[in-house]
């Protein structure tokens, strides 16, 4: 072979190598893309889908049984004059604002305490979290019997302490109290486990730091440990509240509604327009301004509660 | 040495290879046809078809052991309880074996039964018959999701069999979409007679007044809390309408007029009506939520918290259950009489479906699930239900005079009023009632809010 025999051999090899590099790449993309195509079919066909399947009934008038009749934005007008889809935005937006308040705070302080290094603290920690992990068709039904003006344990409890009883879920003054009671204590492990995860963040030096300059417990829980956990209470407060803002299982299981529509929200009124009035293009355009709703209050949040701390 | 990803068999030849196989499968299989059973002739339909119950005589000249099927036809039964779905299945297996028109049963709960059959009339995959409940007939027929059944009932010798309120309840615009497989009152009067006999009251009440009268004479407490309700009747967010529409009536009123076009409740009647449940709240004879349990099954007559009242054959159902010894003492009378004895007949029924490739087949099979052997084994032994035809009030459950009371019942039952979006008017009336019942609203405010909800409903 001459020289430039063996450099054109050379050169062959070289753009041989450069093409299978690049077939490699290409196959690799390839590769990738084929790994997670099924997810993306599964996403595209199960929510992307349904979603503009839903922006397109709630143009409609649809009852599954004929075909749907397009009534251009009737639907949302009818939206506006409907007494019953407001009063659920209210009851919706105050069983927000009884569980997630009450919810963070309770959940922080289960977090403080399970963070010590104490023996058997794994046993607490369990069982904090053991509501969070059991069906919530299941705790419902265990809680409409606790919640049972006659045979319910709460109301002998609250005889055993001299207190009255209470018609809980079956008086309009405390049926949507009794379902935040219950929907914070099913929750409160979860924010927990999240809470114990920022504390555990939270270096040691700085709690060393605050005491060399003389903070006690309380300064050093206010400026040490609130601040540092601004984005995880970021994180539970957002997400709890996109989460209350959406509330259904609770009242289809306890209370349908009632009494006299005080526990009402409004995915149940989706849910009953939907499947029970068969009024689907009706309750698809509800979803969508509840989703318009929760995209607003989420904004607002983030807006609020957004943090910058740092040491 | 190759490069490893050049190596023949390598790694990241066989995943991708792997997840081209697994993305592939799913698709094959959703591009691929099932085997269908091949089409052959239907047999006629016969005036009255053999029916397989278990102890009944065979159907004529039918070879024992499974026969071929020539074709099949899907059931689908509702809120079943286990002895029934156990007998179904029996009775399916047994009609199997003898007939060519196969059944294959579907079983569902009552509550998403509804959603179930409106998804399926959709999908176009509804079973051939189904079973249907108490306001579907105006709903079904005006959707085209129930065949009209009048052509086979003209040759159906049996059919002036069924009371007549639970023939007109499957009717609709002057045609029949359904038979009536059971029926249900929940307007009888149930009473303690031991407490009769502690208030010193010897029979139990006929009219209105005496009711509320007698509600009052039993009503127990301890301070402010009603222990034992001197009267009971549905009084919660969805169902109390029907508490209201045995009132209604009673006093001889409608909740539609004749032509179903409007509501017809705030009149003098529905006025009566609701006044008189109204009455026994602010008499203190009951509390406004009424006696409701923790569970359907745990309600005031099961747990003693009832001396009289409104009374379901579920309610005397669950009582047997779980509280015999009280069931024992828990007597049934007639229902009130105010212009009219009357109360509401609720009728469960089977429709076919209006698109079913073998309606012949289907109706062949109807008629053998609507023998009253069969309609006694499955819905009264089974649901206690009171019986949709007058051959089903031999049933051995009538010899308790409890049942037997009920039973009679059926004898002045009303069909029920109901419109194609009764799905949406039932709430909004009890919502009504119940605003009544609590005291926030007058009852005559109720009865215009409610006329006005209506109207708006049946307007569209």
């Amino acid at each position: 072979m001459t020289g430039a025999e063996s450099d054109a051999a050379v050169a062959r090899g070289r753009a041989g190598t450069v093409r299978s590099r690049r077939r490699l790449i290409y196959q690799q993309k390839y590769a990738g893309y084929v790994f997670i195509a099924p997810s993306l079919i599964f996403l595209f066909v199960f929510v992307v889908l349904p979603i503009f399947a839903a922006l397109y009934l709630s143009f409609t008038q649809y009852n599954l049984l004929k075909p749907p009749k397009l009534i251009g934005l009737d639907n949302y007008q009818a939206l506006l004059t409907d007494d019953r889809f407001v009063h659920s935005i209210v009851n919706t937006l105050v069983f927000a604002l009884g569980t997630i308040p009450t919810g963070t705070a309770l959940a922080l302080l289960f977090a403080l305490f399970v963070n010590q290094k104490i023996r058997g603290i794994t046993f607490f920690r369990t069982a904090f979290y053991m509501p969070v992990v059991t069906s919530f068709v299941a705790v419902s039904l265990i809680w409409l019997l606790l919640y049972d003006p006659s045979v319910g344990v709460l109301n002998y409890l609250l005889q055993l302490v001299g207190l009255p009883r209470s018609e809980w879920l079956q008086s309009p003054q405390t049926s949507l109290l009794s379902i935040i009671i219950f929907t914070v204590w099913k929750n409160i492990g979860y924010n927990m486990v999240i809470y114990l995860a920022g504390l555990q963040g939270i270096p040691d030096h700085l709690y060393e730091a605050a005491e060399i300059d003389g903070a006690g417990d309380w300064e050093k829980f206010w400026s040490v440990t609130v601040p540092l956990l601004q984005p995880t209470t970021f994180f539970v407060v957002v997400v709890w509240f996109i989460g209350a803002l959406q509330m259904f299982v609770q009242v289809l299981i306890l209370t349908q509604g009632g009494p006299l529509d005080t526990t009402i929200t409004v995915v149940y009124l989706v849910y009953s327009n939907a499947f029970e009035y068969l009024k689907l293009g009706y309750a698809a355009a509800m979803s969508f301004v509840l989703f318009i709703f929760i995209g607003l209050i989420t904004y607002l949040n983030t807006r609020i509660l957004s943090y910058d701390t740092a040491y | 040495m190759p490069h490893p990803h050049q190596m023949p068999g390598s790694r990241r030849r066989f995943l991708t290879a792997g997840a081209s196989v697994l993305f592939g499968l799913p698709l094959l299989a959703a591009c691929s046809n099932p085997s269908a059973p091949p089409p052959t002739a239907v047999a006629s339909p016969k005036a009255a078809a053999p029916t397989p119950a278990p102890a009944a005589t065979t159907p004529a000249a039918q070879p024992t052991g499974a026969t071929q099927a020539s074709t099949t036809i899907a059931v689908r039964f509702n809120g079943l309880a286990t002895g029934s779905t156990d007998y179904v299945k029996k009775f399916v297996a047994d009609w199997n074996g003898k007939q060519k028109i196969h059944i294959a049963p579907d079983f569902t709960d009552w509550s998403s039964s509804f959603q179930k059959i409106t998804t399926g009339i959709a999908g176009g995959i509804a079973p051939d018959v189904y079973a249907a409940g108490g306001l579907w007939t105006p709903v079904m027929s005006t959707n085209g999701g129930a065949k009209i059944l009048d052509d086979y009932l003209k040759n159906y010798q049996d059919w002036n069999d069924w009371y007549p309120a639970a023939q007109k309840d499957g009717v609709w615009n002057g045609k029949t979409y359904s038979i009536a497989y059971e029926t249900g009152v929940q307007g009888m009067v149930g009473y303690q007679p031991d407490l009769y006999k502690k208030a010193g009251i010897t029979n139990p009440p006929t009219t209105w007044d005496e009711a509320r009268a007698f509600a009052k004479q039993l009503v127990q407490r301890t301070g402010d809390t009603i222990t034992v309700a001197g009267w009971d009747f549905l009084a919660n967010n969805t169902l109390s309408t029907q508490s209201y529409e045995d009132a209604i009536d009673q006093a001889g009123g409608h909740i539609f007029s004749e032509d179903k076009a409007k509501p017809t409740n705030n009149t003098p009647e529905g006025e009566a009506a609701l006044s008189f449940l109204v009455g026994f709240v602010q008499d203190k004879s009951m509390p406004p939520q009424g006696t409701p349990g923790a569970m359907p099954t745990l309600n005031g007559w099961a747990t003693g918290k009832v001396a009289q009242g409104r009374v379901a054959y579920t309610d005397l159902q669950y009582t047997h259950q779980y509280n015999p010894t009280l069931y024992q003492n828990t007597q049934v009378a007639a229902s009130l009489k105010q212009v009219k004895q009357a109360q509401v007949l609720y009728v469960d029924k089977y429709m076919m479906y209006s698109k079913s490739k073998e309606p012949d087949a289907a109706w062949e099979v109807l008629q053998g699930l609507i023998a009253p052997d069969v309609l006694i084994a499955i819905y009264v032994q089974g649901d206690w239900a009171t019986p949709a035809r007058k051959a089903m009030a031999n049933a051995k459950l009538y010899d308790d005079p409890r049942m037997k009371a009920v039973a009679d019942g059926v004898n002045y039952a009303l069909a029920r009023e109901a419109v194609p979006q009764s799905f949406d008017v039932q709430p909004a009336m009890s919502r009504e009632v119940e605003a009544a019942v609590r005291g926030t609203k007058s009852v005559k405010q109720a009865l215009q809010d409610m006329d006005t909800a209506v109207a708006k409903i049946l307007k569209g």
